[in-house]
Parts: structure tokens; C-alpha cells; sequence
């Protein structure tokens, strides 16, 4: 990069002195992502409520030698003393790559050598409402267009009669926090809205026939419907955001069909739902979930995201209470998403499918001080380190980028944001993060393309 | 729908009718033979009259405040 005399003035005329220098400085030694398009669509898994990675992927030896230690650190609650405690899970080393994993989480311990994993994640925040909007949108206020919309607006689906965007919940009927803003467009067109699927009951429950229309008449109501709409659309300042709403009218149509079609597991095949635990107890809900997800990007839908845990604390991996509990959500999810990469493999989907997994934070190596005084030993919201991972294409199988310290508090190497990731998703779509569009007035729009940087080592 | 309807009105009367009932204003050329075309194609079972109005309602004009 150049830099004349002109832009030397310039930014001594700001006044800014070393802030504007040091970041100009910063923008010179940003390295352009040389990643071309690696994948066509997104499978994000969000272990809502933050997973711990202490007691799943990121093995400390350390924190049995410390155990019963007590250490200084920055809480939620501020500056206060704390006990170390141990995973109460062992940790066995799998793979080619030696990879140490939790006992809880059996089948991805036997596809590790397919994993991809990121030890030196980091959050801006310690707090799940701020932390999940992050991790969903790019920034830490709630209320921006989610980056799968945005993925949408910038580059379409590939199937145009069903959403480009889906989002699949876990058994709880709760929301996850933040609800509806963790998949709205916002700023952006209607229809670049993330639909909800739950994980039991009707999938849509808006979505039933008309038995008084044919379709035939109600695609002519709906061409009536949009030739009106257009007429109006045309003398208003806001028609980019009506004409969304017509669009979502025709899609809802074209897709009534297609969706319920999409989402039934029934047709799927004994291995299958075997593979997947379907009709086992634990694994239901999440099972059911991925198996939709995979029919979802089997039929060209762009981005699906799966929650695992909803809004409370009992039924999420938010565990303040006893680190022990990771158990039990483990015993959930560790076949169905061990299943879902091996059967995108077998059908030749996990080519160009981009497998994620993690939750909004990790969670701190001591003890809780609120669980303590039950008796119990949970882990508090750590937001300065976390593991994630993800598989697919050509990303480095076996692979794990960054590092915490020894006691896992907080990244010794490599720090990488939610930012850095949703530009490895934008770029790794064949997205250039330098020319993403986005609606006028958009105040988040610059900074997630300013913030991110694609992790091109991640791929091979 | 009915006050529309009991007067004898020409389709095209109707279709006025209606705007200046649910829309306050009446309809432009372009519209009444938009809606006249809508209204004369043949139809299922379903009375188009019926659509028509219930159309309207969900008009981006009726639901949003310009």
C-alpha cells in the first residue's frame, strides 16, 4: 500500500493523533483473505448458553494439579476470589491427531480427525444477551440484521421456492435469549428473516392449507395482490422494504408445499434414524433437528442454524450450578452432531457444506460462587476464551488453530472474534468481504467489514 | 362488502366503491383494470368478488402509513 504526502496531512489535520495513526498503521498491515469460495450453504449449531470447553475439547491437565486453588480474577460480579476446580469428566487422546476429549462427548471423539478446531475464541462479553447477538450478528447490540440474512442479501439461495434461511430449536419451547432479534433482517428486506421450525408439534404453525383456495386461485390472488402492491411501491421512498414484503408473499405461497415436504424425517431410512438416535429418548429432539437441517441443504437452502438448549439454564449448557450437568446435554447432542458430519460425507454434502459449532462463550476454570453455597461446583460465563468448531470442504481435518492458558482463563495465542469467523463464513461463500452490500444507513454494516478477518489458515 | 354489493352497481362501480371504502381515494386507471381483469378471469368455486376485497386489506397502502 501507498501512502502520499497528501494522507500523511490528512491524518495529522484529524487531530487524532495516535489513535487514527495507530489504526491507519493497522489497515496498511491488514492482510486481503485470498480464500475463494469454498461452500454453498451453513450449518451453524450454537450450543446456546455456553458450552464449556474445559469439559469438552480444550483439556487442561493443569486444572487437576491446581484443584482447590484459589485464584484472583475478573467476574460478572467483578473482582473476586475464586476456587479452581477439575472436570469431573476424563479425557482420552483420539485420532491420528491425538486430539484429548471429554469422555461425554464419545462419537465426535471418533470423527475428531474430521474436526476443525479454534481453542482461542474470544467474546466482548461475558453476558448472553450481548454475547449471543454477537455471535448472530456481528455486534453486541441486539436488533441488526443477522449475518445469515445478510449472506441472503448478498448472494441469494439456491432453492427459490423454500427460505434461504431457517432456524431450528431445541426441545424447550423457549426462545433463546434475545429471541426474535437472534434471526430478524432488521434494517434489511423481510424476507431475508430466519423461519423458526420448533422441534415438536406442527413445524409452521401458520402454515396449513386454505381448504376454500386452489392454489391456482391463490396465486392468482397473490399476482393481484403484487401488481396493486407495485403500483403503490412505486410512488413510496421505503417500496425496497414493501417490495420485500410482496416477494415474502410469493415465496410463502410457492413454498406452503415444499417446506412441510422438506421437514418431514418420516421418509428417512431405518440406518438413518439409527445413525442419528430419531427414536432414542435423549437424542430425539437434536436428531430430529440435524436430520431437517441436512434435508434443508440437500434442497439448496443457504444457511440453517440449530440451537441446542433454549433460554433457561436447565435445559441449556449454561451451568452455574454443576459442571456435571454437561452430561446430560452432552448425551443429547454428541451422536446427532457426530451423526449429521458423517452423513453429510457419506451423500457427498459435507464437500460444500460448512459444518459450525459453538455457543456464544466458554466458561471460567473456577467455580461459581453461587453454586458453592448450594454444595455444588458450576462454572461461571467466561467470555476470554472458548473453543468452536467446525468441518467441511477443505478445512484442515484434525487441525486446532490458537490456544488458552494453562488453566484455560483466558487466549494465550492467536485470538480470534466472532468477526474473524463471520468473515471466514462471507469469504468462504465466495462473499468478498471489501464489497458486501447492504442496505444505506446501515451503522453495522462497515463495522463487520472492518472488524473480521478471514482465518484463511484454517483451510488447506 | 354487502353495502357494495346491495346497491346494482356496474363492476366497474364496485371496484370504486371499494377503494374509496376501504382506501379512502379512488382508484387510478391502471388499477380498475388491474382489478377488472382479476375479476372477470374465470374462477374456482370461490366468489372472486370475495378475494378481491379481502385483497385490498392486505394492500401495502392499507397495512402501512406512507
Amino acid at each position: 500500500m501507498e501512502f502520499d504526502r497528501r494522507k500523511f496531512l490528512e491524518l495529522g489535520a484529524l487531530g487524532l493523533g495516535g489513535l487514527s495513526f495507530s489504526s491507519f498503521l493497522s489497515s496498511c498491515l491488514k492482510k486481503e483473505s485470498v480464500l475463494g469460495q469454498q461452500f454453498d450453504q451453513v450449518i451453524f449449531i450454537t450450543t446456546n448458553g455456553g458450552l464449556s470447553h474445559l469439559d469438552s475439547f480444550d483439556y487442561k491437565p493443569k486444572l487437576e494439579k491446581y484443584h482447590g486453588n484459589s485464584i484472583q480474577l475478573q467476574t460478572k460480579n467483578g473482582l473476586s476470589n475464586a476456587r479452581i476446580i477439575k472436570s469431573p469428566f476424563k479425557f482420552k487422546q483420539y485420532g491420528e491427531s491425538g486430539k484429548w476429549v471429554s469422555e461425554v462427548f464419545p462419537k465426535l471423539a471418533g470423527i475428531v480427525d474430521q474436526l476443525t478446531f479454534v481453542h482461542s475464541m474470544t467474546a466482548n462479553s461475558p453476558n448472553h444477551t450481548r454475547a449471543l447477538s454477537l455471535m448472530n450478528t456481528g455486534t453486541s447490540i441486539p436488533g441488526y440484521p443477522s449475518v445469515a440474512g445478510r449472506i441472503i442479501q448478498n448472494i441469494g439461495t439456491r432453492n427459490k421456492q423454500l427460505p434461504g434461511f431457517f432456524v431450528l430449536l431445541d426441545s424447550s419451547k423457549s426462545f433463546p435469549v434475545n429471541g426474535e432479534h437472534n434471526w430478524r433482517s432488521s434494517l434489511i428486506s423481510p424476507q431475508f428473516n430466519g423461519v423458526v421450525i420448533p422441534s415438536s408439534g406442527q413445524p409452521m404453525a401458520d402454515l396449513r392449507k386454505l381448504s376454500s383456495l386452489q392454489l391456482k386461485e391463490q396465486r392468482e390472488q397473490i399476482k393481484l395482490l403484487t401488481e396493486l402492491n407495485s403500483i403503490y411501491n412505486q410512488k413510496n421512498d421505503f417500496a425496497a422494504k414493501l417490495e420485500g414484503r410482496s416477494q415474502l408473499f410469493s415465496l410463502a405461497l410457492e413454498s406452503q408445499t415444499e417446506i412441510l415436504k422438506t421437514l418431514d424425517t418420516s421418509s428417512e431410512s431405518q440406518a438413518t434414524k439409527n445413525l442419528y438416535g430419531l427414536e432414542q429418548k435423549p437424542t430425539h429432539h437434536l436428531a430430529k433437528q440435524l436430520i431437517r437441517a441436512r434435508r434443508l441443504v440437500e434442497n439448496g437452502v443457504r444457511f440453517v442454524q440449530v440451537y441446542t438448549g433454549g433460554a433457561n439454564t436447565d435445559d441449556s449448557w449454561d451451568f452455574h450450578e454443576d459442571v456435571a450437568a454437561h452430561k446430560k446435554m452432552a448425551e443429547g447432542s454428541d451422536r446427532p452432531i457426530a451423526a449429521l458430519i458423517s452423513d453429510l460425507k457419506q451423500r457427498g454434502l459435507l464437500e460444500k457444506t460448512l459444518v459450525v459449532c459453538a455457543g456464544e462463550f466458554g466458561r471460567l476454570p473456577t467455580e461459581d460462587s453461587d453454586s458453592a453455597n448450594k454444595g455444588h461446583t458450576g462454572r461461571d460465563h467466561n467470555a476470554s476464551a472458548f473453543t468452536l468448531f467446525m468441518a467441511g470442504g477443505n478445512l484442515r481435518p484434525g487441525f486446532s488453530l490458537g490456544s488458552s492458558d494453562e488453566i484455560g482463563l483466558s487466549v494465550e495465542k492467536n485470538p480470534i472474534s466472532y468477526h474473524d469467523i463471520h468473515a471466514t463464513i462471507f469469504q468462504s461463500l465466495g462473499i468478498d468481504l471489501a464489497t458486501l452490500k447492504g442496505q444505506q444507513n446501515d451503522p453495522i454494516l462497515d463495522f463487520i467489514k472492518k472488524q473480521g478477518r478471514s482465518i484463511d489458515q484454517l483451510f488447506s | 362488502m354487502r353495502k357494495i354489493r346491495k346497491k346494482k352497481l356496474s363492476a366497474e362501480n364496485q371496484i370504486i366503491k371499494a377503494y374509496r371504502l376501504i382506501l379512502g381515494r379512488t382508484p387510478n386507471k391502471e388499477e380498475l383494470s388491474i382489478a377488472k381483469k382479476f375479476l372477470k378471469a374465470p374462477n374456482g368455486h370461490r366468489d372472486s368478488f370475495e378475494v378481491f376485497i379481502k385483497t385490498l386489506f392486505s394492500l401495502n397502502e392499507f397495512i402501512y402509513l406512507g
